[in-house]
């Protein structure tokens, strides 16, 4: 008999008490020994009964209230979220929210951690963009978002992914990039001005 | 709180059983050496059953209690002694 034995056998006896205090209140009408006027054990047995069944009323809050205590300190029973449902089904969405989209901080850090070593490494030595393993799961879904909003252009051969040269020759790629689209800002300021 | 509470619950059952046990002599309602009345009669025998199902509820509840305090104390290492020679 574990504690479940000890919260039952109280829960039981005050049970048994209840049923003692309404047998006690209803037996002077019940045996006909209130007939006679208003008897001292009429009285006596009316007083007792009603007073026994306010305690064993009490009781039996007292060890429901006792049981869920030890039920939730033990994880059986969970606590019952309190607030409107409005309020909670906003927490609720709010919480699904946040896991559903990246981190931006993560994804730097992930962009850099593959960025890293095409820079650092000689141009012989650069892995492929493609053969890098993602550090985060959120890397490869930004890409495919990525992909799946800015298409790709027409006249690319589709033989396989494009990789970056590594080294100087990159960072000679990038400043081209650089310079032209320094051109065009100036071309459309040039046009703007016409 | 709460179990002090329904540990006083069963001692005031225990305490209502033994008052029923004894109204009928305090009260006057049976007075000494006459037949027992049906309402003397009646109010023993349930005093009686709700005295010892609040002393059987309150140990019953007392021995859980213990119980539980055993199953949560730290358990002595196998190596120590009990103190106790046979």
């Amino acid at each position: 008999m574990g504690s479940t034995g000890r919260y039952l056998s109280g829960l039981c006896v005050a049970g048994l008490g209840l049923c003692g205090a309404a047998w006690l209140v209803l037996t002077p009408f019940a045996f006909g020994y209130q007939s006679r006027g208003w008897h001292t054990a009429t009285l006596t047995d009316l007083a007792t009964g009603s007073g026994l069944a306010v305690i064993c009323v009490i009781t039996m809050l007292a060890w429901t209230c006792a049981w869920r205590r030890t039920l939730r300190a033990d994880g059986v029973l969970s606590r019952p979220e309190r607030g409107p449902a409005r309020v909670r089904r906003r927490r609720e969405r709010g919480a699904g929210g946040q896991a559903g989209t990246a981190d931006p901080e993560q994804v730097l850090t992930a962009l850099r951690a593959l960025l890293a070593p095409m820079l650092d490494a000689p141009a012989e030595q650069a892995p492929a963009v493609a053969d890098v393993e993602p550090v985060l799961p959120a890397v490869p879904e930004v890409a495919a978002e990525v992909a799946a909003v800015v298409p790709g252009p027409r006249s690319a051969p589709e033989t396989g992914p494009q990789v970056m040269p590594a080294g100087p020759e990159g960072i000679a790629v990038i400043e081209s990039m650089l310079a032209g689209a320094e051109l065009l800002m100036t071309g459309c300021d040039e046009e703007e001005a016409w | 709180m709460v179990n002090k509470i329904a540990l006083g619950g069963l001692l005031a059952m225990l305490a209502a059983g033994a008052w029923l046990i004894a109204a009928p002599f305090v009260v006057r309602y049976q007075p000494a050496g006459a037949p027992w009345s049906g309402a003397a009669r009646m109010d023993v025998a349930v005093g009686a059953i709700l005295a010892a199902a609040g002393l059987t509820g309150f140990f019953a509840a007392l021995a859980g209690r213990v119980r539980e305090l055993y199953a949560r104390a730290p358990q002595p290492s196998p190596g120590l002694s009990s103190g106790i020679e046979s």
